[in-house]
């Protein structure tokens, strides 16, 4: 018996390393939402969607979107890993569909980095993604939001009259609920 | 005695943890960390040799798959993409296929083929392409004699790496298309689609 009392003190070491690693994953302090400019989509429902006032083909920027909590994920169409978290991505989109409510308006788009219309598109139908996708074939909008690598997610939330960064994960993810708890976790919202 | 113990458990638990790191190093969510980053490379290092308007010069190259591929095979049958890139396990060549692997149906609604090509060699090419997911594409080695493919195209840079070039062929054999990118840069898509498109607009 005595020689298996070594054994709840191993498992509790390596939950520790494990548990240590995910944190460090996504761990951010508070940032302002950098001021990011992006152009109004024709899509009608993606105007609805975003909450926005203005005519399609006419500037927005990222704050102006009607959102309690904004997610935005950094993809490529080339990234393999992206490509990997894409289905998991569109899960997480389904469930914060689920969780809004008239006073939680939870959004959620995706930019493609270094990725032209063309191959956004591409991505979109591919993996048939109901959620706004914007280019950024220069990666302006990448580097003002400090991305790290692809695929990037970025949580925002609401402060006062303003709009911060509060959550930041590199790396997909494979369990859409969990990442969805710890998003609204993260944002005080549960 | 509990000294022993907790000794036993800290190894326990580090042989538990390095396991499970290292399991997860075949994944491909470790890929990039295999990626060698040679810095900002001279943009072009190489004169073409080819001309738009002129018959591709036919070669043949042994692939990943095993067999050996022929360019004038698909005459009559496909377009082809030859796409040359600099070399295995760097950063730009290690986005841009899994691009192509992802937009197959792109490449199939135009009738096209790609010719992937390197100078690296057939092992450590299937290597680097068992991370791009389904290779659809054949995948050349033009490894030996050394870049003898990219030399007759006038891609083939001073140090015994390609260019990254995109050369599109029509059913005919005929040069289309030519893009010497920017080494540091993956070319867009675009390239590919509009020439592809204004191909099959022309038959």
């Amino acid at each position: 018996m005595k020689k298996f009392t070594f054994l709840p003190l191993s498992v509790f070491i390596v939950f520790f390393f494990f548990t240590g690693i995910s944190i460090a994953e996504t761990k951010t302090e508070i940032a302002p939402l950098p001021d990011v400019t992006l152009t109004i989509p024709e899509n009608k429902a993606y105007i609805d969607y975003l909450g926005l006032k203005g005519e399609p083909g006419t500037p927005f920027k990222l704050s102006d979107i009607d959102a309690d909590v904004l997610m935005i994920e950094l993809f490529s169409m080339y990234c393999p890993y992206c490509q990997k978290a894409a289905p998991a991505v569109n899960e997480l989109y389904e469930l914060l569909e689920q969780k809004k409510r008239p006073d939680l308006k939870l959004v959620i788009i995706g930019i493609g980095a270094n990725n032209t219309d063309l191959e956004v598109e591409t991505f979109r139908q591919g993996f048939k993604i109901a959620f706004p996708l914007f280019s950024d074939p220069d990666l302006s909008i990448y580097k003002i939001l400090e991305g790290a690598g692809t695929p990037t997610f970025i949580g925002c939330k609401k402060d006062g009259d303003k709009k911060v960064i509060f959550f930041r994960k590199s790396g997909g993810f494979t369990d859409p609920p969990e990442f969805l708890d710890n998003l609204l976790n993260s944002a005080g919202l549960k | 005695m509990l000294v022993k113990q907790i000794a036993i458990s800290v190894l326990t638990a580090l042989t538990i943890f390095f396991h499970a790191d290292f399991v997860r190093a075949d994944e491909p969510e470790n890929y990039h960390e295999l990626i060698f980053n040679p810095g900002q490379l001279k943009p072009v290092d190489s004169e073409l040799k080819i001309k738009v308007g002129e018959s591709a010069p036919d070669f043949t190259l042994p692939s990943i798959q095993g067999k050996k591929v022929t360019l004038s095979q698909f005459k009559g049958s496909k377009n082809v993409v030859l796409s040359f890139v600099p070399a295995a396990w760097t950063p730009v060549c290690s986005d841009q296929w899994p691009g192509y692997v992802f937009a197959r149906q792109l490449f199939e609604k135009d009738n096209a083929i790609i010719l992937g090509i390197t100078v690296d060699n057939i092992p450590t090419l299937h290597a680097w392409t068992r991370q791009m997911g389904n290779i659809w594409f054949p995948v050349l080695s033009d490894f030996w004699p050394h870049g003898a493919v990219a030399s007759v195209y006038g891609v083939l840079r001073s140090n015994g790496t390609t260019e990254r070039a995109l050369i599109i062929i029509d059913k005919q054999g005929i040069i289309r298309d030519i893009l010497v990118e920017d080494i540091n840069v993956r070319p867009p898509l675009d390239f590919i689609v509009n020439s592809l498109n204004q191909i099959n607009s022309k038959e």
